[in-house]
């Protein structure tokens, strides 16, 4: 049930991806994302070392 | 912060990093491909207008069902024999790094203005597809043994042909999805006006048009702004995340918290516009149109995905067995030493773009807050190697002119606002904004970004344990993939940002100080800046 769930999800969020038009004036800008993907990429770095030190 | 011997002949994680390292190349790739190429047309020809037409429509379909394929091949890849200690392969690498080099060299007739016939272009076309494709593969095979790939297959059966036509399904889904999109909107606006109303008088809104505000500035809420595409990256990123780290996490109870992301993003996505709509009515129209725009949705998103790491860490009854919640307090870690000069950085930049128009008139704040940052975190760094060799002002100065040359050849310098602003200012503001200028080139940014790149990505990419990984002996492929990343973040300067990161990485390597890598780059901003300001390419910066 857990493994469905997680299909299910991963299925709606794939559908997510698959329909996304490309936007205008998006509400997220892919002009500036290489810094926000890495600032956020950075903070998950730093929540996990902090679980592991 | 001590150091031991470490030989980096293997790589120690499992398929789940191992996977993960793929995607975030993907995403750096795709990212870069992007800002590069996703303003240009394609050139038109028969093969051309074929792929400009479908093109778009079958990578979505290719990523979707690729998606899909891992999904349904989960439950299997659990039982393989574990990866162990499988190293990068250098040949594959190696290959791919070629594969990626003649699609972006095939690129540049496709996607600019060419005077090769129709043929040469769609022949172009062809090894343009092949290149990107064969990248694909070659770039799992690095971190995954094609051995290991041909167990998976193997195992899986089936299965693989059963994602095609479901994962063609969520394509089909996904743009069903799209009816989605005004009735989004719709209720965007309703909570916009609700938020405006409480701290604004005089708003005027016409809900037939989507379009609210006051007497002195108004928006349309558009179907792209309506909270749809910030909730759909939510839904992504939790998923992802929770099957990432899917042995920590109590299911079903986890689960709560997606739904959780998701409406506070929506929320955020309201909140976002209504402050743009109030930075307007208060006299900054091209503040709330520019900067605040196109970096608000990100702030959001950032604080959104963190947020949820943050709490699914936090609250114990998420937690499966065995895995405790994290005490407080934060940050307490050698990690954060590294990271958290460059991370502030990179958020006061964000949060000073979405502050200003054309000109980034609260960019002393950078080096302010990096210069905080990295007060907090002095006693660690007194333990680090400060002294500096001959070779670093050398390193420091063939950057420089490498950077030139290369801006030079590309002609990758824009028009800048700077100077129209400068001139502007009065005398004092302009020393102040200069000082701060140079200073975050010359001091901040050179520690935080080393301490980041070199002294962290490149010895965490050889093993979890960073600081016991000696720089003398760490091997070309963590260097290259960290230059890589430190190339992807310098824009549509990647190739000179790369090949900067390769030689500061080449200067710390050297004797293992990191105090050679700062002098290095020290130098470079230091240069660049006297060559902005004394020859007017202000474009640089």
């Amino acid at each position: 049930m857990t493994k469905l769930s997680v299909l299910i999800l991963l299925l709606t969020a794939s559908a997510a991806f698959a329909g996304a038009p490309p936007p205008a004036v998006p509400e997220i800008d892919p002009g500036v994302g290489v810094s926000a993907v890495a600032l956020l990429s950075g903070g998950l770095m730093l929540l996990r070392s902090r679980r592991k030190s | 912060m001590p150091s031991r011997s470490y030989s980096a002949k293997t790589l120690r994680c499992g398929l789940g990093a191992r996977v993960l390292s793929i995607s975030m190349v993907w995403a750096l790739e795709l990212i870069a491909i992007t800002v590069w190429l996703d303003t240009r047309e394609l050139t038109q020809g028969r093969f051309l207008a074929l792929l400009g037409d479908w093109g778009p429509g079958i990578l979505r379909a290719l990523v979707t069902t690729a998606a899909v394929c891992l999904a349904l091949a989960y439950t299997r890849f659990e039982k393989l024999p574990p990866l162990g200690d499988a190293p990068i392969s250098r040949s594959f690498l190696t290959a791919h790094v070629v594969a990626m080099s003649v699609f972006g060299y095939l690129s540049y007739p496709l996607f600019h203005h060419s005077h090769a016939t129709i043929l040469q272009l769609n022949l172009a076309a062809a090894g343009w597809l092949i290149a990107g494709l064969v990248a694909i593969p070659l770039s799992v095979f690095i971190l995954i043994p094609p051995r290991f790939c041909r167990e998976v297959a193997r195992d899986s059966g089936s299965i693989f042909l059963l994602a095609i036509p479901t994962g063609l399904a969520a394509l089909y889904l996904g743009q069903l999805g799209q009816v989605l999109w005004r009735p989004s909107a719709g209720l965007t606006f309703r909570i916009v006006h609700v938020l405006l109303d409480t701290v604004a008088q005089g708003v005027v809104a016409d809900p037939a048009k989507l379009v609210i505000g006051t007497a002195a500035f108004r928006i349309a809420i558009s179907s792209t702004c309506s909270g749809l595409e910030g909730a759909g990256l939510m839904l992504v990123f939790t998923v992802a995340w929770i099957c990432y780290c899917r042995g920590e996490y109590r299911r079903p109870h986890i689960f709560v918290l997606i739904p959780a992301s998701i409406s506070l993003m929506w929320l955020l996505n309201a909140v976002r516009i209504a402050a743009l709509i109030m930075i307007g009515n208060a006299g900054a129209p091209a503040v709330a149109l520019g900067g605040f725009h196109s970096q608000a949705g990100w702030i959001a998103f950032n604080a959104s995905a963190l947020g949820f790491v943050f709490a699914a860490s936090r609250i114990q009854w998420l937690k499966a067995a065995g895995h405790e919640a994290v005490p407080a307090p934060a940050f307490d870690n050698l990690a954060a030493a590294y990271l958290m000069p460059f991370l502030v950085i990179l958020a006061s930049a964000m949060v000073c773009r979405s502050l200003s128009g054309d000109f980034e008139w609260l960019y002393p704040l950078r080096f302010l807050t990096a210069g905080a940052a990295l007060w907090c975190f002095r006693d660690q760094y007194r333990l680090l190697d400060w002294r500096i060799s001959w070779f670093a002002p050398l390193i420091g100065l063939t950057v420089f002119l490498l950077w030139i040359g290369l801006d030079f050849l590309a002609s990758s310098s824009a028009g800048s606002s700077i100077p129209t602003a400068l001139y502007a200012m009065p005398p004092w503001a302009r020393t102040f904004w200069l000082s701060g200028r140079i200073g975050a080139a010359v001091i901040t940014v050179p520690i935080a970004e080393e301490l980041a790149f070199r002294g962290f990505l490149l010895r965490r990419l050889v093993q979890t344990q960073f600081d016991a990984v000696d720089p003398h002996i760490v091997t070309w492929v963590p260097v290259l993939i960290s230059s890589l990343i430190f190339g992807v973040l310098h824009g549509n300067r990647f190739g000179a940002g790369a090949a900067a990161g390769f030689l500061y990485a080449a200067a710390y390597a050297r004797r293992g100080r990191i105090g050679d890598a700062v002098l290095a780059h020290a130098v470079t901003n230091a240069l660049l800046a006297g060559w902005v300001i004394f020859s007017g390419a202000w474009g640089m910066w």
